[in-house]
């Protein structure tokens, strides 16, 4: 007497199919759990144990076996309780065995029988209605369960005895809605901002291509407070990026009461963070913040504060869009295309290049500060620019709001990307969204330059001694700034205007002097 | 020298007594009873009944209070039973398919006994 219920294991955003096979056989009374389950898998025999008491239910006095097929993947989690009580109620006849058989299962028990909810349940569901199958788990994740497709059949009960009843039919589930968050409050506004206007150009063009933007200036110049309202400038995700973001946030378990919101992330993670908490890792392998921040923003405030290994683990992901986290025992890939964006002060004191002020240190302090910076991860900055303190003048402007407010910033950043978007459609590549994804290959493709253009490019890039990659990242912007002014061709003022934001930074060691 | 058999010839009698009870509440619960006092290398049962698809191994303890009849049943004591049960199922293949549990019956005197179906399972793989 063999019973089977599908779940999954989870294997970064993967949801890898788990066969549960439950038999009821004669021997001592035993509930026996094999199949290289972890702590909280074999725990969950007395949960079982106490959920099937709770639901009017005794285990039978023979000896069950329950295996985790394939038994040799290691099984990390406590969503295995409910297939694995399931089972065990298929095989005593307390459920029809063949009503489990279109079904991916996951959930967690409580000793009383209700179902608690648990992390995972929107990459299960994707992998279930991949499979053709329905999914059942807890009610908490009934709404996040409900995004994966709208047709596939999605059960989320209460508790054990909702499922019985359910399938004897006296008390039919109804199919929980996919629920997206409200968004909470406004969020802040580019016009709050009082003069900046170069950087609020520059932050537009790193919104309107996706481009890493690395602020240079004094304290209390506005750095972080720009950071803060590039999401506001970002146009809304689409329904794949969603997705995309939702899977993760679902491994996280970081999707609150399984609402989704097209609002795009800005993690903004203090300098003392860690390698595994930025990049991933840990027992389990999580997702770190790059992931969290995947089609969204990565702010590192006071970037030469963080340890210097853990800004250059950033650079492969900056290029490859994904992190592959490899362990002894677990090796997975999590999607990381994040745009950076950095603020740092120049120097120790924080003034250094500030006209009428010297440095205590000299010349050294601005050269020791940005020297724990890498030139591999400075080079990755597509613009950099210097953030100068504010002016008397602007900052006691009566009142009046100086710049353009976020929404009209907005709407020029939206139109550029859909231009964007379509040019990669149109040349078969429909996953690239924004210039500063495009593939090596393309890039020359895209960004045809006329003859001034080429010119002052040849020029510079010996003048300036550009890398290979300085050379395709100025193309990229250069390519952004013409969207944005929404020609077909890069002309010489593209190229200048991306060039300058290049230079400054080739510039940086010697800013202080 | 005297007085010692003497005690322990009146502790077994009790033991007797009390199987004698909680066989007869077995029954009187619609149990058949196999076998008393089955012995084996590993061990003695004091009682097996069965009843339809079940098949019951009794502990039956003689003791006035619940409490330390309880503890009267020590792990040491449950595997020897468990191990006994095996034995007695492998000399009586035809039993080995059916439903198996440990019960323990106290009994006491001037009060009614009280039976635990169930009361431990087997600590054996």
């Amino acid at each position: 007497m063999v019973a089977h219920v599908r779940t999954v294991c989870f294997q970064g955003i993967e949801a890898v199919p788990v066969d549960v096979q439950v038999h009821m056989g004669p021997g001592d009374p035993k509930l026996i759990i094999v199949g290289l389950g972890d702590k909280a898998v074999a725990e969950s025999k007395e949960r079982i144990r106490a959920a099937l008491t709770a639901s009017g239910l005794a285990l039978p006095l023979r000896r069950i076996t329950v295996n985790l097929a394939p038994a040799d993947l290691p099984k990390e989690g406590s969503h295995y309780d409910l297939p694995i009580a399931l089972g065990i109620m298929a095989v005593m006849g307390a459920v029809p065995a063949d009503a489990l058989d279109g079904l991916v299962v996951l959930g967690e028990l409580s000793l009383d029988g209700t179902l608690t909810p648990v992390a995972g349940s929107l990459p299960a569901a994707i992998a279930a209605n991949a499979e053709g199958r329905g999914i059942l788990c807890p009610k908490g994740c009934g709404a996040e369960a409900a995004w994966a497709d709208p047709s596939m059949p999605v059960l989320a009960p209460m508790s054990l005895i909702a499922i019985a009843n359910h399938f004897k039919g006296t008390q039919v589930l109804s199919r929980p809605e996919p629920r997206t968050a409200e968004t909470s409050g406004a969020l802040p506004d580019l016009a709050d901002v009082k003069g900046q206007e170069s950087a609020k150009r520059a932050l537009e063009i790193a919104a309107a291509g996706g481009h890493t933007l690395l602020m240079v200036g004094p304290p209390g110049s506005g750095k972080s407070m720009l950071a803060a309202r590039l999401p506001s400038l970002l146009p809304p995700l689409g329904p794949r990026e969603l997705l995309e973001i939702s899977m993760v946030a679902s491994i996280a378990g970081t999707l609150a009461d399984g609402r989704l919101t097209d609002r795009r992330p800005f993690r903004a993670p203090h300098h003392s963070a860690s390698m595994a908490a930025l990049v991933g890792g840990g027992l389990r392998a999580r997702p770190g913040e790059i992931s969290l921040a995947h089609h969204g923003v990565l702010f590192l405030d006071e970037l030469p504060e963080f340890q210097p290994a853990v800004l250059d683990s950033l650079r492969q992901p900056l290029e490859s869009g994904d992190v592959v986290i490899a362990r002894a025992n677990s090796r997975v890939t999590y999607p990381a295309r994040f745009q950076l964006v950095a603020a740092m002060n120049p120097c120790r004191c924080g003034m250094a290049g500030t006209p009428g002020f010297s440095c205590r240190r000299g010349q050294r302090c601005a050269a020791d500060y940005q020297a724990r910076i890498s030139g591999p991860l400075l080079d990755r900055f597509d613009l950099k620019l210097e953030v100068p303190a504010v002016s008397a003048a602007d900052l006691l402007m009566p009142g009046r709001r100086s710049g353009e407010p976020s929404a009209v910033v907005a709407a020029r950043v939206a139109a550029a990307r859909r231009i964007q978007a379509e040019r990669f459609a149109a040349l078969g590549r429909p996953d690239v969204l924004t210039n500063t994804a495009t593939p090596a290959d393309m890039v020359e493709a895209i960004a045809a330059l006329d003859g001034a253009a080429l010119r002052l490019l040849k020029d510079a890039t010996e003048k300036l001694r550009l890398s290979a990659r300085g050379y395709h990242r100025v193309l990229k912007v250069a390519r952004t700034l013409a969207d944005l002014d929404a020609v077909e061709g890069v002309g010489r003022i593209h190229v200048a205007e991306a060039l300058a934001y290049r230079q400054t930074m080739e510039a940086a060691p010697m800013l202080a002097a | 020298m005297t007085r010692d058999r003497d005690a322990r010839h009146a502790a077994y009698r009790k033991g007797l007594r009390a199987e004698w009870v909680a066989a007869w509440l077995l029954r009187l619960k619609g149990f058949r009873v196999l076998a008393a006092r089955f012995k084996t290398p590993a061990g003695e049962i004091d009682l097996i009944a069965r009843r339809g698809q079940l098949i019951v191994f009794v502990e039956v303890k003689a003791r006035g209070d619940e409490a330390r009849a309880v503890e009267a049943v020590t792990p040491a004591a449950k595997a020897r039973i468990a191990r006994a049960a095996s034995l007695y199922l492998n000399r009586h293949p035809r039993l080995a398919t059916l439903d198996r549990r440990f019960d323990i019956v106290f009994v006491a005197p001037g009060r009614l006994p009280v039976h635990r179906p169930g009361a431990f399972e087997s600590p054996l793989d």
